[in-house]
């Protein structure tokens, strides 16, 4: 039978309410309050070996200490799932399951749940480290929000994948994952669109992202005649050997390379290991991807102050926000260092 | 006008086997190897040709894939299966067409020159069995693998011809073995009567178009410079829409899935019931600047509108740069008053929490999901491998275990929706 | 492809060639190919001094 250690405050331990607020951490055997309800919905597959209580004002003055006392009875006990709460609306209440669930997860590595109110603030903070099921804002839900709990963590214990948060009933973690739909795509796509022109609702499996916070603009460059400009491109274009393993697709790095070595005759072979274009025609010439020929004759003719020795290449095929955003960040940070005023920037 | 009205004709195989006489018997295919091969060594350009099988269940993997076909032959009706290959540019989806269903011809070999860039040497897997077999709609039929090695000294481009003239033959071979057999089921594709009151549904067809190696062919030529173009749903069942791109394994759609596309053989279920099937435009994705890909989608709207559909359903093949294509077409219907739904793969990278798709338009509100190919995967132990000892990185043994990206299963996310896969929120 | 441009949120965006050479051409001959090439870098620059208040596609 698996184990099942329960975390409660003051006030579900019965030991009185806001004026109790800083009882000290304890740790009582078998089932507390609420422990009760829960230890009937986890329906003799598992038992309430052990319950932990604190204060709420306890928990938040002394976190450094009740955390790690909380861990240690959890370590000893053996326990297969931490649950806590449900704390339904309850602010401080909600933060102490939630950041216990966390720290019981990523330090013990044991599966933790716990059930708050959708808009407690410990929602917010913890949905995306924490397996939190959504119950009403009240403790007169407690016994649903118990089922619901016991339900979700007797599963998540058993080491079973869980469904996809609404099929499962938890709040959303807030990632993305592959699961098995019987339902063929084709099927499901021609009932979206004929519930679409019938004006019926559907729901949508992607929501379109929300549109991205405007960036303000950079300050033009004031003299272009003595300003540096670097040249950088998601292109690819890389020496042969591609030293810096820049990967073909869904790139996590970026380089540079002296752009003198571009120029024919310079010895370095480049070529293109995008995974996303037809290079032929950039291997044939860089100068297609990186212009260094076309901006070194605007240096000579005094258009633009000087190049900066170097360019900048990454590959943009398949790139996640994230890592585009690191890499750009990268880049940018590496030319402000070396004094660059503007980039041009070439794109495929 | 003889009317688009084809009879397909359906011999359901559930054991293919190795034995002295090619031939079909009930439920049971029998293939004398070396004959087949013989077919395929008929071209100069192809060394060597071994036919090895794989049944679901095994535990068996398959490398390098190449494309695969479903055996389709014509019975009746003008023109050739796969026509622009097999036969002339004559115009197919008349008549009767013979079908196995439950297998497939998949082609597995190395290409005799290297590559970079876009066509870089990327693995192409299909697991026969286990975890890994819900990442490939290939696992759950029975695969004919031709593996194939190159003539010395060929070029990529003319192996590549010579691989895929190999499989389409295989194909229309094989099923030719149940003329005059009494099939399992008789589907008739017709379209042509509307009833009233019902939606008019169209389907956008984008097409891979990138160039060598990574494009699709339409009656034997390749869709380079494809204005969007109405087609009739039966030429593309006769194989008039042939794949030729190798790019990233789990974002192809291979011949066998424009033979069975999902969205076209739903529509045609449907049609008469609670739609009407107006039609099908192929469009090419990667149009390669943005005015061309608003030309190209405009094109494609308008021909919605000559369809006079009411709604339309959109998928595309490749990534962010055909997407782009897509919801342009996506959005210039809906401002026509076209009703859409987008199917698509998703992007949220690695761990699933980045922006889900590569762009966007507000007016694609539709939207359903066919899955990712994020990451990597593990690849079990498995008892036997078809096609290699080695991954084409030329170290990893083919056998397992190992890791790898999620790319490389063999249409993972099929952007028709061929496999089993979906995004969704945990 | 100014469009994905816009959509991640740049600012100074110009049309230049075709995506698998956004900086030539390869139709042109090689001297024609360089002039048109220093036009698309000159006309890169202007942007890059122009004021600007919000995103702008430049012709």
């Amino acid at each position: 039978m698996l184990k099942v250690i329960h975390y409660i405050n003051q006030f579900f331990a019965g030991i009185g309410g806001e004026d109790k607020a800083d009882a000290g951490f304890e740790v009582r055997p078998g089932a507390v309050g609420p422990g009760r309800a829960l230890q009937a919905a986890l329906d003799g597959q598992a038992r309430v070996v052990l319950t932990l209580v604190c204060g709420d004002n306890t928990f938040h003055d002394q976190r450094t200490d009740v955390i790690p006392a909380a861990l240690s009875a959890i370590q000893e006990a053996g326990a297969d799932l931490f649950v806590a709460g449900p704390a339904f609306n309850a602010g401080r209440y909600g933060l102490a399951c939630a950041s216990l669930c966390a720290a019981v997860e990523e330090s013990l590595g044991v599966p933790a749940i716990t059930g708050l109110f959708p808009e407690n603030p410990a929602v917010e903070m913890y949905r995306d480290r924490v397996l939190i099921v959504p119950t009403s804002h009240s403790a007169a839900s407690m016994k649903e929000a118990v089922a619901a709990i016991a339900r979700v963590g007797l599963r998540r214990a058993s080491g079973v994948r869980l469904r996809p948060a609404a099929e499962e009933g938890t709040i959303p973690m807030g990632y993305r994952a592959n699961w098995v739909e019987q339902t063929p795509a084709a099927v499901r796509a021609v009932n979206m669109l004929l519930a679409k022109v019938a004006g019926r609702p559907y729901q949508s499996e992607v929501d379109l992202p929300p549109k991205p916070e405007p960036v303000p603009p950079a300050s033009p460059v004031a003299d272009l005649s003595k300003a540096t400009v670097a040249l950088v491109t998601e292109g690819g274009l890389v020496p042969v050997d591609n030293p810096d393993h820049i990967e073909s697709s869904d790139a996590t790095k970026w380089a540079r390379y002296p752009l003198a070595q571009l120029a024919a005759g310079a010895g370095v072979s480049f070529q293109s290991i995008h995974g996303g274009y037809d290079a032929r025609w950039v291997n044939a010439d860089p100068n297609r991807m990186v212009p260094r020929d076309a901006a070194q004759a605007l240096v000579s003719a005094g258009v633009v102050g000087r190049l900066h020795e170097y360019f900048y290449v990454t590959v943009g095929t398949g790139t996640s926000v994230a890592h585009a955003a690191e890499i750009g960040g990268g880049i940018a940070r590496q030319l402000l260092a070396d004094g660059v005023h503007a980039a041009i920037v070439t794109s495929t | 006008m003889l009317p688009f009205r084809l009879e397909v004709e359906t011999h359901r195989v559930r054991q293919v086997q190795l034995g002295e006489v090619t031939q079909l018997a009930g439920d049971v295919l029998q293939i004398n190897a070396a004959e087949v091969a013989g077919w395929v060594l008929q071209d100069s350009r192809i060394a060597t040709a071994r036919l090895e099988l794989a049944h679901p269940g095994e535990a068996t993997r398959i490398v390098h894939c190449l494309d695969a076909v479903e055996p389709r032959a014509k019975l009746a009706g003008p023109g050739s299966i796969f026509p622009g290959f097999l036969g002339g540019p004559e115009t197919v989806g008349r008549g009767r067409t013979v079908r196995l269903a439950g297998v497939s011809v998949l082609t597995s070999s190395r290409y005799p020159q290297p590559f970079s860039g876009l066509l870089a040497a990327r693995e192409a897997l299909v697991d026969m069995s286990g975890t890994t077999a819900t990442y490939s709609p290939f696992s759950q039929v029975i695969n004919i693998v031709l593996v194939l090695t190159p003539q010395a000294g060929l070029d990529n481009a003319d192996y590549d011809d010579a691989v895929r003239r190999a499989s389409l033959k295989v194909a229309q071979g094989l099923a030719r073995l149940a003329i005059d057999q009494a099939p399992d089921d008789v589907a008739v594709f017709d379209s042509s009567e509307a009833t009233a009151d019902l939606p008019r549904v169209a389907y956008f067809y984008q097409l891979q178009g990138q160039g060598p190696m990574a494009d699709t062919f339409l009656y034997g030529r390749t869709i380079d410079n494809l204005v969007p173009s109405l087609i009739h749903p039966n030429e593309v069942i006769d194989g008039a829409i042939v794949s030729g791109v190798y790019v990233y394994a789990a974002f192809k759609n291979p011949t066998y899935l424009h033979q069975n596309n999902p969205v076209i053989w739903e529509l045609q279920a449907r049609h008469g019931k609670d739609l009407n099937f107006a039609g099908v435009i192929i469009n090419r994705g990667h149009n390669y600047t943005q005015f061309d890909k608003e030309r190209s989608s405009h094109w494609a709207a308008k021909l919605a509108g000559f369809l006079q559909a009411d709604g339309a359903i959109l998928t595309a093949e490749g990534g962010g740069n055909s997407a782009i294509d897509m919801m342009l077409a996506c959005q210039y219907m809906e401002q026509m008053g076209i009703r859409t739904t987008v199917m698509t793969y998703e992007n949220p990278g690695p761990d699933g929490r980045g922006w889900p798709l590569f762009y966007t338009v507000p007016e694609a509100d539709a939207i359903v999901s066919l899955g990712m190919a994020e990451g990597s995967t593990r690849m079990p132990p498995v008892a036997r491998v078809i096609g290699d000892d080695l991954l084409l990185d030329d170290q990893t043994p083919a056998i397992g275990p190992f890791e790898t990206a999620m790319y490389s299963q063999y249409c993972a996310p099929s952007q028709v929706g061929g496999n089993v896969l979906v995004g969704r929120q945990f | 492809m100014t469009a994905m441009a816009q959509s991640a949120g740049a600012n100074r965006i110009m049309s230049a060639g075709r995506i698998p050479h956004p900086v030539g051409d390869p139709l042109r001959s090689p001297e024609e190919e360089f002039a048109w090439r220093q036009g698309v870098v000159r006309r890169a620059l202007e942007t890059l001094a122009t004021p600007l208040e919000q995103a702008r596609v430049f012709p």
